[in-house]
Formats: structure tokens, C-alpha cells, sequence
């Protein structure tokens, strides 16, 4: 007996004709991990809240087929026996986190579904001792990092003692060291306390080395659900990890294991990799000079004494830890930030520029499409940029649109897109001036393969059109494909400076996976489309 | 050393809150406004909240300012004449007036620091949650939503900076205006954060049933003694209404009984009780 079954599951939001699931027949089985993945939109969310019971209780809209939890109907379940036995942990902690003290959150759930309040002291205690976040017990929540936040909340699921976890892209938000925090969490929960989990999530890599089972979704509907093995023999590119792209075209029968039998497979073979052929900045104009830069937010020094040049056509990536400095130093560029030192845009300090005149030079993408959406229709959202610097050329709209791609969008309300549509809408707010320099800030959070994929495509036509950008993120092999210098931070300093060879060969932490990979066999070995391109000239 | 006074009852705490803004409403008499201001002091100062009182007079000091020179503007009472100006007297009354009016503006900001160092806002939520869930649930999505706000409005202002909108327009029309897109940009925003913490909030078996609490305060022995206190605060403010003991009128045959009466003296002792009261449990709970 499954633990979960789906059966026949159809599901259409309030107002909607389309469903959003689509004849859903799933079974999951009691302590296993299951990787859901899909593109935006593809109902892989509408499926976990199905499963929860917010799909249709809180969302209303209409369902139809059966959801059983250990063979009963969750329509006939209890919202308090759903709750004990099911949770969910969302993609931002800070939206599903209530109270002010971390162990008080804790017991927050556990009030909710009215635990004998002789049990709840030892489980809020006891849990937060298996996720080992006991030190930060007393500590306010607003003074946590982002992936303390999210452990806690997946320490208030565990609380529960719950069946089931499932997490809503637990680490979209997370850098990659508190994303691994997590993923080592989910592992001991599911290993020691046997909870089933269920992973929705767009990074592939990680949580793909710990899930037992893979379901891909696609207009709402199951489109493969398997095995790792199964999933090697089929051709879902996009939702392999890098290891597994790489063995299917070194054309292997059978996948590999891990990544550690992946190096081993490599290790034993003669395979000819050709090096990348590293693409250097054409032009020997400097466009940024920063000279002896240093940035302090009160009696934190932010930026310590920063040297850099960057040239026109440049595609620079910066990348480093958390609170090495990476955002600050974008902010500086942009006349955000006070600072000492000199940074000349354009044979222009900073300093003396207002920011109306940085912005007709400078375009900003930040993390957050979302942030970019004020107006009705697409069209008006890139009208507005234009009116905001008195252009009346609107001619401009329509090229850009249909250079990027959105023409068909021009009367939609930015708020109904999915979430790469919004990306892509957001940068053609910024592009509608003709900025020469383009800045974006973790372009590729949240954003699935296929639209990084797009994404990408679009800045490097931009930068080959003669764009200057500089792109702040931590999407190594997105960036490796892409940039072609990189500046790494540390600590408010620049640890290094250069092209691929001089800035990623060789890293321990901020390299590509094939880089990792592929260090014994050959230098030089950064991403696979790369090594495809090069193989296929 | 600096007493943690969270752990009092929540309704204790309220209750002294609100009786302690009743009070700076309900009376102009000096010495009790005094009596509550040096109880604001002796609560800042024990919990070692010093700069509280610094961050009030930051807003009293131009407001009290206002005041004066509104004051000094339209009243012409008083007999005591400080300057004259422009053919108009400038009274000492008038002065006296405006400075014990802003001050009670000063108090209530006080009372209202005092709920972050008196009331336990986790425990707040959970009591009430077991009381009125639904109500509790709202004020909590909005007070969590108004720190997110503030720290939106400043990245929000960065963004609009660089889309070309001018925040540092010339007339406050054009200032005004520039923010119409941030507002907009916050207004939905807003409403997809409260309706996620929502389905959070029902996820987690909100609204399933009674709740229990988690770490129950029960009523103790400093809920008892402060309940004491502030009954008697109560009796008294009610009686001195009563026989209009607390009357002061700086205008109109001012008379030095006003503020110094029995009933009055015995008011503020009364508050001032409460410091000895706090001191004397807590210290008793530290040793």
C-alpha cells in the first residue's frame, strides 16, 4: 500500500478554465525521497499543496479525483490530522515564519494542532537539537541569515513528528553554502526518522545526488516518473545534473552512480577534451576605473580597498561568499552607496553624477523581478522607464520586444507572468534607455533550466551587441558559460581577477561541477555546452 | 545589573500599559504626569533601555517646540508676562501650558517603548492565539508585514532610482508623485506576503481546533502584587475625578493646593509604588 496515492487528480484554480493538474496518478511510498522538477508553471507546486489540502481548501477552485493518505481520502481527514501528518516548508522563510524567538516558533505548529502542552517543551527541544540549531534557540528571527531561517523552519516540520515533509524550492533563495545546510538536513531527517520527503526544486545537482525518485511535470501532468537509471535512459536533458549530461555524451550505456563514480569513470578513460578557448574583451577602452575604493556601513568596512578596470564589451562576473561584498560593490558603481576612493563610469566620478544621469548610463536588474511591476500591461512598464527620461521615441518598445522575445505580452499585466516572462520583462524596462553598462544581480534565482538557457542567450547577444555587463552570482556553471572575466571576493576583497584559467581553474569552492571533475584530466575544463560547441567545430 | 520584566502575566502587562495611558489622558496635573514619567524612567532604566528615553525626546523636542510657539500665538491668558512682541504678551502661563500638553505627548510614546521591554510578544501571540485566533492571526500578519515594508521601500527606491524616477523632485507635488510607483509595487506585494503567510499559517494547523501554549504563564505573585498596585492607581483616579482633586487650570485662579494635595500626593505615590514594586519582586527573583 502506498503511504500517498494521486488518483486520477484534475484540479483547476478559482476563475480558471485551464487545469492546472492534469490527470495526476502518482503513488509514494513511505520513506522515500521524491524529486519533483518541471518548468515554471508546470503545477509542480499546485501538486505539494494538493497533497496538503490547500489545493482546494484555502485556494478554492474545483478538484476532481482522489488524494489518500495512508489509504484515506484527505477530504475526509481533519485539518488538524492533515496537519500532524503532512507539512510543508515554502520556498521564503520569511513568509512562513510567525513568531519573534526561534524556539517559540517552534511550538508555534505545535500549539496549532493542540499537542498535549506536557509534549511540546521536550519535541521543541529535542528538534531543534536533531537539526542543530540549539544555539540560536533564544535568538530574535529577524536576526538570522537566510539559511538559518529556513533550517528553523524545517526544524518546526520536524516538531510535528509529521509522515511527510514537503518542500516548495527549500534553497531557490539560499546561497550555495546554506542550500548544502539544508540538503544535509533533509538527508539525516529522512534517514534517521524515516519522513517521506518531497522536493520541488529548480536546482538539479544536489538534491538529485539524495532523491530516490524523479517526477518530471509538464502542463500540469506527469511527463516521466522513475528512477535515476530510468530518467538516464530517457532524454530529459534539462533536469540532469552536469555529471549526467557529461556521461551521456561521453555516450555511457549506464548512468553513473555519484559524482564520485563519475571521476572514477573519467579517471579510467582516454578522453580528449579540447580547452576552452577563452573570449577576451575586444575592446581596450576602460568603461568602470575604481581606484582605492573602500565602502563602511558604520564600523563595518564592506569594501576594503578595491582596484579594479573594466573594459567596454566586458562581461564581468562577480562572485565570492555571503557578505564578501559583491552587492555593496554594484551599489558603489551605481551611486548607491557613499564611498571613499574613485570610480569613473564613462571618464565620470561617480560621485559628481545625480543618479538620474547614472541611470541613462547604468541599467539595474535586481534579484527580484517582481520589484520591477507597477503598471497594467508590459507595454506601459517599459513606457514608464522611457517617460521617467523624457524620451518620446516609443518606437523603441516595439524593437525591443521583439527582440526579447515578448511581443505577445505587450497588453498582459506583468503580475500574470511566469516567473522567467517577469525576468525577461524586467530587463526590457532597463534596455528600453539603451544603457551601455547592464548590471543584474542574481539574474538566475528561481528561474528554471530553460529560461536560464533563454536568459543567457539574451545577454550574450546584448554583450555581443556591445553591452557592458556585470552580472553578480552564484550560478557557477551559468556564470562560467557566459563571463568572460571574474572578479572573486572575500571579505570586502578581491581575492582574484581574470578569465576562466586565472579565476576558476583550479577553485575548491567557486568553480563548475566539471571543473571539479575533469581538474586531473585537463585544465581549462569549465561547462559542458562549452565542450559541446567546441566539439561540435 | 538590568531585570528581565517579560515574564509577568501578558494581561498584567497590558493592563499596566493601558491603565498608564489612561492616566496621562485622563489628567493635566503635573505631578502626576511627573509621577509617571520618572515610573517610564525607572523601567527603562532597570531593564538598561536608557537610550528609549533619548529616542522620545527626539520626537517630544520639535513637537513640544510647535506647541509653544502655536500656544504663544493664540492665547492671550495669563498674568505673568515673559516678553512682549509685535503688541501681544507672551505669558508664563502659556508656556507652562504648552510644555504640559506636548509632555503628555512625550508619555504616551513612553508607555507605548515600555510594551517591547514589559509585554513577551511571542507569548502575547500564543495566549491570544488560544483566545482569539482569528484577530490574533491578522494583527500578527500585520506587524510582521510593516518591518518587511520598511526594508522594500528602501531597495524598492533603489530600483526606481536607476529606472529614471526622481525622489528628490522640487515641490512636494513632484516628490509625492515619484513615489506613486513604489506604492503600487508595494501594494501587491503586500498582498501576496499576507496571503502566503496565511496558507502558511494553515499548513501548520492554524484555525484546526483549540490551542494549547506553549511554556503557559500562569498568574503569579508579581501579576498579584502589580494587580494590587494599579487597583488602587485605579480607586484613586477615580475618586480624585470624583472630588476633582486633580483639577489644574495654569489660567484661571491657579493655587499651589491644585498640585500639591493629599489626594494628588497620595496618587503619585501611588505610581511610584509601582517602581519600588518591580524592584523589590524582581530583585527578590535574581537573589
Amino acid at each position: 500500500m502506498a503511504y500517498i496515492e494521486l488518483k486520477n487528480l484534475d484540479y483547476w484554480y478559482a476563475g480558471q478554465e485551464k487545469k492546472s493538474l492534469n490527470n495526476i496518478n502518482l503513488q509514494i511510498h513511505k520513506g522515500e525521497i521524491l524529486f519533483v522538477v518541471g518548468r515554471s508553471g508546470s503545477g509542480k507546486s499546485t501538486l505539494a499543496k494538493a497533497i496538503t489540502g490547500t489545493v482546494p481548501q484555502f485556494y478554492g477552485g474545483k478538484i476532481r479525483g482522489e488524494v489518500l493518505i495512508k489509504n484515506i481520502p484527505l477530504k475526509d481527514m481533519s485539518h488538524r490530522d492533515r496537519a500532524k501528518e503532512i507539512t510543508l516548508v515554502f520556498q521564503d522563510p520569511e513568509r512562513q515564519l510567525m513568531m519573534n524567538k526561534v524556539h517559540r516558533e517552534i511550538a508555534f505548529g505545535l500549539e496549532s494542532v493542540g499537542m498535549e502542552e506536557s509534549i511540546i517543551e521536550r519535541r521543541v527541544w529535542e528538534a531543534m537539537q536533531f537539526s542543530n540549531i540549539l544555539d540560536i534557540a533564544e535568538r530574535d528571527i529577524g536576526s538570522l541569515s537566510g539559511g538559518e531561517k529556513q533550517r528553523l523552519a524545517i526544524t518546526s516540520a520536524i516538531a510535528y513528528l509529521p509522515g511527510c515533509i514537503i518542500l516548495d524550492e527549500p534553497t531557490s533563495q539560499l546561497d550555495p553554502s546554506a542550500a548544502e545546510e539544508v540538503i544535509t538536513l533533509i538527508k539525516k531527517i529522512n534517514e534517521e526518522l524515516g519522513t517521506t520527503i518531497i522536493v520541488i526544486e529548480q536546482r538539479i545537482d544536489k538534491w538529485f545526488e539524495i532523491a530516490d525518485r524523479m517526477v518530471i511535470m509538464e502542463a500540469g501532468a506527469i511527463i516521466f516518473n522513475g528512477s535515476k537509471e530510468e530518467i538516464y535512459r530517457e532524454h530529459y536533458e534539462s533536469f540532469y545534473p552536469e555529471y549526467f549530461k557529461l556521461a551521456k555524451r561521453l555516450g555511457y550505456k549506464e548512468p553513473p552512480r555519484s559524482f564520485k563514480h563519475m571521476r572514477r569513470l573519467v579517471g579510467s578513460e582516454q578522453i580528449t577534451i579540447k580547452p576552452l578557448e577563452l573570449r577576451g574583451t575586444k575592446a581596450e577602452t576602460a568603461c568602470i576605473k575604481i581606484r582605492n575604493l573602500k565602502v563602511n556601513y558604520g564600523s563595518i568596512q564592506a569594501l576594503k580597498n578595491i582596484n579594479i578596470t573594466i573594459k567596454e564589451g566586458d562581461f564581468l562576473g562577480i562572485i565570492g561568499s555571503n557578505g564578501a561584498g559583491k552587492s555593496t560593490l554594484l551599489k558603489s558603481i551605481m551611486g548607491l552607496s557613499s564611498y571613499e576612493g574613485s570610480i569613473n563610469i564613462l571618464d565620470k566620478e561617480v560621485k559628481k553624477l545625480k543618479l538620474k544621469e547614472i541611470s541613462k548610463i547604468i541599467g539595474y536588474v535586481s534579484q527580484n523581478p517582481n520589484d520591477y511591476i507597477t503598471k497594467d500591461t508590459v507595454y506601459e512598464e517599459l513606457k514608464f522607464t522611457l517617460d521617467n527620461h523624457s524620451i518620446k521615441d516609443y518606437a523603441l518598445i516595439d524593437e525591443l520586444m521583439v527582440k526579447l522575445g515578448i511581443e505577445d505580452l505587450r497588453h498582459k499585466n506583468p503580475r500574470d507572468l511566469s516567473g522567467g516572462e517577469k525576468q525577461r520583462v524586467a530587463i526590457a524596462s532597463i534596455l528600453v534607455t539603451k544603457p551601455r553598462i547592464l548590471m543584474l544581480d542574481e539574474p538566475t534565482r528561481g528561474l528554471d533550466y530553460d529560461t536560464k538557457v533563454k536568459l543567457g542567450a539574451l545577454l550574450k547577444e546584448l554583450n555581443e551587441e556591445g553591452t557592458t555587463i556585470i552580472m553578480v552570482t552564484h550560478d557557477m556553471e551559468f556564470a562560467s558559460r557566459l563571463c568572460k572575466n571574474f572578479i572573486l571576493m572575500f571579505n570586502g576583497r578581491v581575492a582574484a581577477l581574470g578569465d576562466h584559467h586565472q579565476v576558476l581553474d583550479g577553485g575548491i569552492y567557486f568553480t563548475t561541477s566539471l571543473n571539479k571533475l575533469l581538474r586531473d584530466k585537463q585544465d581549462n575544463v569549465f561547462n559542458l555546452s562549452q565542450f559541446v560547441e567546441r566539439e561540435k567545430l | 545589573m538590568f531585570y528581565n520584566f517579560k515574564d509577568i502575566h501578558v494581561v498584567t502587562a497590558l493592563l499596566l500599559i493601558i491603565l498608564m495611558t489612561f492616566l496621562v489622558f485622563s489628567t493635566d496635573n503635573p505631578l502626576i504626569l511627573f509621577s509617571v514619567f520618572l515610573f517610564s524612567l525607572a523601567i527603562f532604566f532597570m531593564t538598561g533601555s536608557i537610550e528609549k528615553l533619548r529616542k522620545g525626546l527626539v520626537y517630544f523636542i520639535p513637537f513640544a517646540v510647535i506647541s509653544i510657539i502655536i500656544n504663544f500665538l493664540f492665547a492671550n491668558q495669563g498674568s505673568i508676562i515673559l516678553f512682549i512682541a509685535f503688541d501681544k504678551n507672551f505669558t508664563l502661563e502659556a508656556l507652562i501650558y504648552a510644555l504640559i500638553y506636548s509632555s503628555k505627548l512625550l508619555l504616551i510614546i513612553y508607555n507605548f517603548s515600555m510594551i517591547e521591554l514589559l509585554l513577551n510578544n511571542d507569548g502575547a501571540v500564543s495566549y491570544f492565539s488560544s483566545i482569539i485566533p482569528k484577530s490574533t492571526l491578522l494583527l500578527t500578519i500585520s506587524f510582521k508585514l510593516f518591518p518587511s515594508l520598511k526594508r522594500k521601500i528602501t531597495s524598492l527606491r533603489e530600483v526606481y532610482s536607476l529606472r529614471g524616477v526622481d525622489f528628490d523632485g522640487k515641490s512636494v507635488k513632484e516628490r509625492v508623485k515619484s513615489y506613486t510607483p513604489i506604492l503600487a509595487n508595494l501594494l501587491g506585494t503586500s498582498m501576496e506576503e499576507a496571503f502566503d503567510i496565511g496558507e502558511a499559517a494553515y499548513v501548520r494547523g492554524f484555525l484546526s481546533g483549540e490551542r494549547s501554549v506553549y511554556q503557559r504563564q500562569k498568574i503569579g505573585r508579581k501579576d498579584i502584587s502589580l494587580g494590587l498596585n494599579m487597583l488602587i492607581i485605579l480607586s484613586m483616579l477615580i475618586f480624585l475625578k470624583l472630588k476633582a482633586l486633580d483639577r489644574f487650570d495654569i489660567y484661571y485662579n491657579f493655587r499651589w493646593q491644585e498640585l500639591f494635595n493629599y489626594g494628588v500626593l497620595s496618587m503619585s505615590i501611588s505610581i511610584l509604588a509601582l517602581i519600588l514594586n518591580f524592584y523589590l519582586n524582581w530583585r527578590s527573583k535574581e537573589s
